[in-house]
């Protein structure tokens, strides 16, 4: 079927859990340089 | 749902009365202004996240963007990314310069890193102006629920909301508006992740949703909004996120730097669970109901006629949680404008603590009561109305606070002039539109001439002290 939902809407779920992700990531890095 | 106004009373008054005791222990807990206006810099990382969110997500959201996936399918899902890389840039190059300097207000931070009081007196004005403004448009969102569902006049929803908001923040302030965002933002999460499984359902799962929806028009499954569309709106969300005084103010409020970064990637778990939900709402309810008056009624035909009663209660607390927790958030900042910028700072430095407290609680008063009048004036979309605010504050501060933080050479009459002029540019473009000058967007007018005048006007004029921007770029070499 080619008439539903396309990689516009999954996509958007994907990008949204590997924003988080990623910034936690940056996040606990951050905090770790900056304690030395 | 025959019986859903009694339910949705029990479900009101619950949530009223923990509203209510979260006020009660924070009014217990306020002694000083610094109580009031940071909350004596006490939040944690998971309580300053949902704050955050809280505040991020308004009438705009539960109201607004559930209708505009309605009218306009998945595109405007693709606004979320745009506005997190302006939390992006708040987390990396504002929040911990911020937090580190730990004022009180973003007019603090402008006439500390500018070295004039008059720059802090034309920031609380904008801001005052801007978000009092902004405070009547969620009033109004109050007034659209209540209306919906119940048939009540418009103007009672209104004064449910701006009563309820008015006295939680009267009391506790600064204390009593993060606690209760909290709260706010569970009751809105829940509310969705019950409510949206339960649409599934009932439309028959993604799959049917899907072809229902192409069937309807392609565009609501394609790209309604292009990408220069999407762009411009992701633009205006992402530069007022970066900078947005209300959350500047909850930045200071807590306990540190370390605490500030945690909290901003648990508003971006939040956002992404309140976004995906808000996105398979107005789709689903687009399905089920093609023709609607308005975009703005889905939320409410959600909760009124898809979901049994204590669901549906549920959704619209959260409705009203969204709205709540803007305006609490838009009540201290402006209150703060008066109390601490103009009045705590020009007309009675020498003011008690008592005084400043009582003064403070005065100006909640003041600048949430006198939107109620600006209920009566017709407004738009709400998503419209949101997205046009976002742009406003971004085109007189974003420059100032971001590029303030981040270069030496900005100066004081810069600054003031990158202020007036990006508002200025912003205002006179709003006026012409739709057709905008060029087919320029407001938001590019008002940035790019606060932008033009801030690094035109700072090399001509006389720098800021040294001992002034040491507290933001340490001493220099």
């Amino acid at each position: 079927m080619s008439d539903g939902f396309g990689w516009n809407f999954w996509g958007f779920f994907l990008v949204a859990g590997a924003w988080c992700v990623a910034y936690f990531v940056w996040a606990v890095w951050a905090n770790r340089r900056d304690r030395g | 749902m025959a019986n859903a106004p009694t339910v949705f009373f029990v479900v009101l008054g619950a949530y009223g009365a923990v509203i209510m005791g979260i006020a009660w222990w924070s009014y217990r807990q306020t002694r000083t202004e610094d109580d009031f206006l940071v909350a004596g810099r006490s939040i944690g990382a998971v309580v300053g996240g949902a704050t955050l969110a809280a505040t991020q997500l308004s009438s705009g959201t539960v109201v607004g963007t559930i209708g505009f996936h309605y009218m306009s399918g998945v595109s405007w899902a693709w606004i979320w990314p745009g506005m997190w890389s302006g939390w992006i840039v708040a987390a990396v190059w504002v929040a911990p310069k911020l937090r580190a300097f730990g004022g009180v207000t973003v007019p603090d931070y402008i006439a500390a890193r500018y070295n004039s009081e008059l720059a802090r007196v034309v920031s609380a004005v904008l801001i005052v102006v801007a978000y009092t403004v902004y405070l009547s448009a969620q009033y109004t969102a109050g007034g659209i629920i209540f209306q919906a569902l119940f048939r009540w006049p418009f103007f009672a929803g209104v004064l449910v909301v701006a009563l309820m908001t008015l006295v939680y923040t009267w009391m506790g302030g600064m204390r009593s508006s993060v606690y209760t965002d909290f709260a706010q933002a569970l009751v809105m999460v829940l509310a969705f992740c019950v409510a949206v499984p339960l649409l599934l359902y009932r439309v028959g799962g993604f799959d049917v949703m899907g072809r229902l929806l192409t069937g309807l028009d392609m565009r609501l499954t394609g790209w309604y909004f292009g990408f220069g569309e999407i762009t411009v709106f992701a633009l205006a969300f992402a530069l007022s996120a970066a900078t947005a005084p209300y959350q500047i103010a909850r930045i200071y409020a807590m306990r540190d730097v370390a605490t500030v970064r945690l909290a901003i990637g648990i508003a971006f778990v939040f956002q992404a669970i309140i976004g995906s939900v808000a996105l398979i709402a107005g789709l689903g309810i687009r399905a089920l109901f093609p023709v609607l008056p308005t975009p703005d009624l889905a939320s409410s035909i959600l909760a009124l006629q898809v979901l049994p009663p204590l669901a549906g209660s549920l959704l619209l607390a959260g409705a009203l949680s969204a709205i709540m927790s803007t305006c609490d958030s838009i009540m201290i900042i402006s209150a703060a404008g008066l109390s601490h910028d103009l009045y705590g700072k020009l007309i009675r430095p020498a003011a008690s603590e008592a005084e400043k407290l009582r003064v403070n609680r005065w100006s909640v008063l003041v600048v949430g009561l006198i939107p109620l009048g600006l209920t009566f004036v017709e407004m738009g979309l709400m998503q419209e109305i949101v997205v046009d605010y976002a742009k406003i504050i971004a085109s007189f501060f974003f420059v100032p606070v971001l590029f303030g933080l981040n270069w030496r050479g900005g100066t004081t009459a810069g600054a003031i002039a990158s202020m007036l002029g990006g508002f200025t540019a912003f205002m006179t473009w709003w006026w012409q539109g739709p057709a905008y000058p060029w087919g320029i967007d407001p938001i590019v007018a008002g940035v790019l001439s606060s932008l033009i005048l801030f690094v035109g006007v700072s090399p001509l004029t006389r720098p800021v002290p040294a001992a002034a921007l040491e507290p933001f770029f340490g001493s220099p070499e």
